[in-house]
């Protein structure tokens, strides 16, 4: 123990927390060159962006983006193991150094006391003074000192118990980062076992963040994250990717740095394990895996946008959510910093796969509120699969999905609007099919969505009980309704799901619709799908009348 | 896939076609024909052939022939476009990169000419053969809060629609254009114009 005592009483935290500096460098330059590897070479390589972007096509191609995707794995290997290094280190710096304080202040109060403390850190006492023998004040005195000492004795075997731990706890961690899990000849896994890494080092420093939220408080999470340094929120993002991708009221951008880490684990993860790893059968886990690259594919469309209402934004990602449907949210457009923010909340059949074939529809929404909205305003509009949607139509007719759905809706819209702050954005909640029963349901419960204005397209109703607008703890004169006149929807709405809301009586505005069927009402030339960028940017709407309830179906 | 390009940038390729636009136009319909000279007039015909980039010429075309018409001055912002996938109403897919085109510019209309603008784009139109489908005019009396003049019409065979409609905010106008699905090329043709450069 000799030695560690000198050493702990030596010990200068500069050293350590240069070298953590040094890492954190390397971790940044490493993300940095991957980003710029991502947008400006693999991204724009990958997909068609317009007649004269076309994508990069042919033999040569073929042969190189494995390599190019590989390249980019590589570098997020550093960047997870650069963090986790000078996580490592900065965690062994402060706990040594506290360690280091308390020792200090043992040492000094035991000197204050009279007591002598050796170089190897162990106090003995004073000798007995002259005739202390005989004297009981000063043998009682003595007593007292031996007491003292023993607790002063205590408090620096605890100091110097923790600078060993600590340590050690510091080079077992060291020790499993790995520079293997670079090795080129490895086809996949590196980045789930760079992930394990990490994980073990966070168990092994028992760093499991006391002071991180549990995620159901937008404006706690905001105030977390806003209380981070900038290096901090990196190490989340890095290491905590999961968690930190998924709370809400923080910055759109760092949970997409998150959320895309997150979907490079999980796509790599399965490519190294099989369908029995995962609990799946084997067109399930080929699905599953083809759907998360074709997300990240989807992505990269706007890698090399550089202009942030173009970018497209990895709000949430968990492909093993709701039974294995998935879930998702995604972005066009920075909402954080959007005039208006708008959010669409797709409907029966509409799962992980449908992803790509909602973020064309999210762009199309954003293109054509764009046109329509003020001057120098911009648009967000989000792809909301945040709930667990129905697989077919009967499952449709169970309330309990949209009801299970309706606090996390909430908590999202709270996120949104905590995210953007002052001033605020023009918030528009929309929905089609059974999305409308669930918005409706997140809407008319524990004071809504917040929404300025709500459009539900295609609705079987807006919830259990809901048989006005007014339910929606929003202005009616802001809900607006689309039901096309041959919309077989019509047979049910009003049934189980609440009551029609394009009938007479439930209030609102019933938006003027040209499309027939039940999902035509964003066809790309519709009058319908104008009015639904019109409500985005806050342009009115040219309107129907309202329903005859004792007619039905009565055409506008 | 959204692309946006400084005006500045086509300005004067714009103005260049204006001359050829009126020309154009009496062609337009013709254009979208289907790929033999049989007329596009029905679900089950061919789908006209057409490259992204000539879409997106044809597209500045009409867009440029009724501003010029109606007097709307297109303004600096930039043109916002995009090319979706042609997707069947149940989500069906074709494997022959069939899409639409959305195409936007903004115009600067002061609020008390706008019904103008719109009786104007009207007569054009319709004179030229295509449907009106929306119409509506900003009320007389008080200036409204929010001025909300709304134009849509349509081609009967080209089946492209013309968008003209007051935007948020005051003074301005959104024209627009929106297609139908389009068959690319079997071979990529290469762009007839300059690419389109920078980004909003």
């Amino acid at each position: 123990m000799s030695g560690v005592y000198e050493l702990l009483v030596k010990f200068d935290p500069h050293g350590l927390r240069d070298a953590a500096k040094a890492w954190k460098a390397l971790g940044h330059a490493v993300d940095t060159t991957g980003q710029r590897h991502r947008n400006q070479v693999n991204g724009p390589l990958q997909v068609s962006n317009g007649p004269d972007r076309p994508a990069w096509e042919g033999a040569d191609a073929t042969a190189a983006r494995p390599y190019m995707v590989k390249t980019e794995v590589q570098m997020e290997i550093i960047r997870m193991e650069s963090e986790a290094a000078a996580l490592v280190l900065n965690t062994v710096a402060e706990r040594m150094y506290q360690a280091q304080t308390n020792l200090i202040n043992a040492v000094n109060r035991a000197v204050d006391a009279g007591l002598t403390v050796s170089g190897e850190g162990v106090i003995t006492m004073p000798p007995p003074g002259k005739g202390e023998a005989n004297d009981p004040e000063a043998q009682k005195a003595r007593q007292q000192l031996g007491s003292e000492m023993k607790g002063f004795q205590d408090r620096i075997d605890a100091a110097l118990k923790a600078a060993q731990t600590a340590s050690d706890q510091g080079h077992s961690a060291l020790v499993s980062l790995s520079a293997n899990t670079l090795d080129p000849s490895r086809e996949a896994g590196s980045l789930l076992t760079a992930k394990n890494n990490v994980a073990g080092i966070m168990r092994e420093l028992d760093l499991v963040d006391p002071y991180m939220p549990d995620g159901k408080d937008p404006a706690r999470n905001a105030t977390w994250w806003k209380s981070l340094t900038p290096e901090q929120q990196e190490t989340y993002i890095t290491l905590d990717a999961a968690r930190v991708g998924n709370l809400d009221g923080i910055p759109a951008d760092a949970r997409d740095r998150a959320n895309r880490l997150v979907l490079d684990q999980k796509i790599d993860a399965l490519e190294a394990g099989s369908a029995s790893v995962f609990g799946l059968d084997q067109e399930a886990y080929d699905k599953r895996k083809a759907t998360l690259k074709d997300i990240r594919t989807k992505l990269e469309e706007s890698a090399n946008e550089r202009n942030e209402t173009k970018q497209m934004f990895l709000l949430a990602i968990d492909p093993e959510a709701y039974g294995g449907d998935g879930r998702a949210i995604v972005a066009t457009g920075n909402p954080d910093k959007a005039s208006h923010t708008a959010v669409w909340v797709p409907g029966t059949g509409t799962e992980l796969p449908g992803m790509p074939d909602q973020i064309n529809r999210i762009r199309q929404f954003q293109r054509t509120a764009e046109r329509q909205a003020g001057a120098g305003e911009t648009v967000s509009v989000i792809s909301y699969l945040g709930y667990d949607t129905p697989e077919s139509i009967p499952e449709a007719g169970n309330p309990m999905r949209g009801v299970d759905g309706a606090e996390d809706m909430r908590r999202f819209s709270n996120g949104l609007r905590v995210a953007h702050g002052e001033p605020k954005t023009h918030l528009t909640w929309m929905a089609h099919s059974y999305g409308t029963f669930a918005l409706g349901e997140a809407a008319k419960s524990a004071g809504g969505l917040h929404a300025d204005d709500i459009l539900a397209l295609g609705s079987p109703g807006m919830g259990l009980g809901v048989i006005r607008a007014e339910q929606l703890n929003i202005d009616p004169e802001h809900v607006w309704i689309g039901t096309s006149t041959s919309d077989p929807i019509r047979v049910v709405s009003g049934t189980v799901l609440g009551s029609a809301p394009h009938i007479a009586g439930f209030g609102g505005n019933n938006i003027k619709v040209d499309t027939s069927g039940h999902a035509g009402y964003w066809t790309d030339d519709s009058e319908s799908l104008k009015n639904i960028g019109k409500i985005i940017a806050k342009v009115p709407p040219t309107t129907g009348p309202k329903e005859d309830p004792l007619w039905g179906n009565i055409p506008h | 896939m959204t692309l946006s390009t400084p005006r500045a940038h086509t300005a004067l390729g714009r103005l260049g076609r204006l001359t050829v636009a009126a020309l154009l136009t009496a062609t337009l319909g013709a254009c979208m024909s289907s790929p033999g000279n049989g007329k596009y007039d029905g679900k089950d015909d061919p789908l006209p052939v057409k490259s992204q980039q000539e879409a997106l010429d044809w597209a500045r075309q009409i867009i440029a022939h009724v501003a010029q018409t109606t007097g709307a001055r297109i303004n600096a912002e930039p043109e916002i476009y995009g090319f979706n996938p042609c997707v069947g109403r149940n989500g069906e897919k074709a494997p022959d990169d069939r899409y639409t085109l959305d195409y936007g510019v903004h115009a600067d209309v002061p609020d008390d000419q706008q019904n103008d603008v719109l009786r104007k784009v009207r007569d054009l139109l319709t004179g030229e053969g295509l449907k009106v489908t929306e119409y509506q005019e900003i009320p007389a009396g008080d200036p409204p809060a929010q001025p909300a003049a709304a134009f849509s019409a349509r081609h009967p065979n080209s089946q492209y629609v013309v968008d003209v409609d007051s935007t948020g905010g005051h003074n301005r106008m959104s024209l627009a254009v929106r297609t139908p699905c389009l068959l690319p090329p079997s071979e990529s043709a290469p762009p007839t114009t300059p690419a389109p450069t920078g980004t909003a």
